[in-house]
């Protein structure tokens, strides 16, 4: 299996992880996307790309006032300088013993361990344990774009699992979003046209 | 700070300002008169330099003419390739005896643009401690030394993997020189110094590493030293050290006017005792250039080798990489190369904390004694009334 390395841990909580990636790496995670840590041989995190974000310094500031620009100044930029890009995840499952659990990670990860991105094989593995627990991870979130995540996600994980010829897992993980936003009309009325845009069911 | 103290002297510091501008407004117009009268009087100008009585010379400092006339305005030169910029610039963490440990530290950042356009560019760093015996005599002085000549090593370094064409950029002034005199053992640290730039400048020039030191901002003023000379009655030559008629005015003020954005001014030769002892090759000229735009002049000074200056093209190469470079940078003017290296080479606060944290760590892992701060620093260290947090909470 080709495993994608993506970068390295900065910072860590029970429930999310915050990862730093250099600007030229070019397999960038899309918003979305499960990721894995592995602080020991028999324990892994799972994660949701859940924001990016790209620093600025005076100097890019100043560069980005030029007309004109030389590619080399793009590329010393992307290629030279420490200015990272840092990559949120929320903390949706963990798998210790060869068991994937939807829960919190007992205990996160330590600084600079190695984020990967998760393979389809991967993706089909953990979305298919258990009954789509780990998305009440994400709707519970308040400062996340809770709506687009979930909609990215579930149209990544549908193509992952269309992959190995299961074409309904989408349709059931939407009605487990149903079931979880039930008293929250407002939420789930956005959640839906976010999954409407993104033209998972067309 | 007592800022009603303070405030009457503000006040008395732009009033004299604004007084000695008026005098400044008619210094200027004189220099501008004799810039204009000796402008095309290049040979007369050099012969009156030779008549300068010796004891005149040892301490003058002052542009000599090479070709061009003093007012020329050169174009920027179109050129079909562009030159491999190698730019290194150098920082220092000064040994200080108040801290738990006494060292040194010299930071060179090298940075190549290159000249061909499907090249990406490279950086360079290379940290060098400085301690135990290295530190005897120590002075400010010596460390910046040390830190030009790595610099220039660098240069030599990285030219000799480019190819060419390629001009190695530093900041400020190629003339290496530690102001005060210079007695015993310094003496002989200085010439030591001294005979290993001379030996890299021959290799720059052996290995056709074009070579160029940008000044921003100069407050020099050369041109208009050698414009005092020129109006100098004889009398006033045998004492030149005391005949400042232009004092005030800077070759920026009388050539600002003068060069339009991207033109260069006339090639220079820089005539001081320091730049006589030189090699030939590498005696030191300069030029101003105009790297700002139509309303807003900004001039740098830029520095080259004889063999730069004595070669058109080399010339050609040298102000048009510096154009380019500043122009990279937008409207604060400066070459991207240098200021690149520069922040490949700067050791920041944190830096230089984490340095000391690691080689106390080592220290302490080897069974040595480890020493604190001095009280002095330590109460300096102290947490000021803002930073001080109240370990109860609350407000303070």
């Amino acid at each position: 299996m080709n495993q994608i390395q993506i970068g390295r841990l900065l910072s860590a909580t029970t429930r999310q992880l915050v990862v730093g990636c250099q600007v030229s790496q070019i397999d960038l995670p899309a918003i979305g996307s499960l990721v894995r840590i592995n602080p020991q041989v028999d324990y892994a995190i799972y994660g949701l790309v859940y924001d990016l974000y790209i620093a600025d310094d005076g100097l890019v500031r100043q560069l980005a006032t030029v007309g004109e620009m030389d590619e080399k100044v793009i590329a010393d930029h992307r290629l030279n300088r420490s200015v990272p890009i840092e990559i949120r995840v929320l903390s949706v499952g963990y798998k210790m013993a060869g068991q994937i659990y939807h829960l919190l990670p007992p205990k996160p990860p330590l600084g600079l361990e190695i984020l990967w991105l998760c393979s389809d094989e991967e993706i089909v593995e953990f979305t298919n344990s258990g009954r789509y627990g780990y998305l009440r991870h994400i709707l519970r979130e308040q400062d996340v774009a809770v709506e687009e995540v979930l909609a990215a996600h579930i149209k990544l994980a549908d193509n992952a699992h269309r992959q190995k010829g299961e074409a309904d897992w989408s349709h059931k993980a939407v009605q487990e979003v149903i079931v979880l936003l039930r008293d929250d009309y407002a939420a789930l009325t956005r959640v839906l046209q976010s999954l409407a845009d993104s033209q998972i069911f067309s | 700070m007592d800022y009603q103290k303070l405030y009457p002297q503000i006040q008395e510091f732009v009033f004299q300002t604004k007084a000695n501008r008026q005098q400044w407004q008619i210094t200027y117009q004189n220099c501008s008169d004799a810039l204009c009268n000796y402008s095309d009087k290049v040979t007369e100008l050099i012969q009156r330099i030779d008549q300068i009585p010796v004891n005149q010379q040892k301490n003058l400092r002052c542009a000599l003419p090479i070709q061009e006339q003093l007012d020329q305005s050169i174009i920027l030169p179109k050129l079909d390739t562009m030159p491999t910029v190698l730019a290194a610039d150098g920082s220092q963490i000064l040994p200080d005896r108040h801290a738990p440990v006494y060292y040194g530290l010299i930071n060179v950042g090298g940075f190549v643009f290159p000249g061909n356009p499907q090249a990406f560019p490279q950086t360079v760093q290379i940290p060098e401690l400085i301690y135990g015996e290295q530190l005897e005599n120590f002075s400010e002085a010596r460390l910046a030394l040390q830190r030009d000549i790595h610099e220039r090593e660098m240069l030599l370094n990285m030219g000799r993997t480019i190819q060419m064409p390629c001009v190695g950029l530093v900041d400020g002034p190629l003339e290496i020189w530690i102001g005060g005199s210079h007695s015993g053992g310094d003496q002989g640290d200085y010439q030591r110094s001294l005979n290993t730039y001379f030996h890299l400048l021959g290799d720059l020039y052996q290995q056709k590493i074009g070579l160029a030191g940008y000044i921003d901002r100069p407050e020099s003023n050369y041109l208009v030293r050698l414009l005092e000379i020129a109006v100098a009655t004889p009398e006033e030559l045998q004492n030149l050290q005391r005949f400042h008629p232009f004092s005030g005015v800077s070759d920026v003020d009388i050539l600002g006017a003068l060069l339009k954005p991207t033109q260069r001014s006339a090639l220079f030769s820089l005539y001081s005792q320091p730049n006589i002892q030189y090699p030939t090759h590498s005696q030191i000229g300069f030029f101003y250039i105009n790297v700002g735009s139509e309303n807003h002049p900004w001039l740098g000074r830029v520095e080259v080798p004889a063999w730069v200056a004595q070669e058109e093209q080399w010339l050609n190469l040298v102000h048009t990489m510096i154009v380019h470079q500043c122009q990279i940078m937008g409207k604060i003017a400066y070459p991207f190369a240098l200021h690149r290296a520069h922040e490949l080479a700067v050791v920041s606060n944190e830096e230089k904390d984490q340095i000391t944290r690691w080689i106390l760590t080592e220290m302490q892992r080897s069974g040595l004694p480890i020493s604190s701060y001095s009280h002095k620093q330590e109460l300096k260290n102290l947490p000021s009334r803002r930073e001080w947090k109240n370990p109860l909470g609350g407000k303070m």
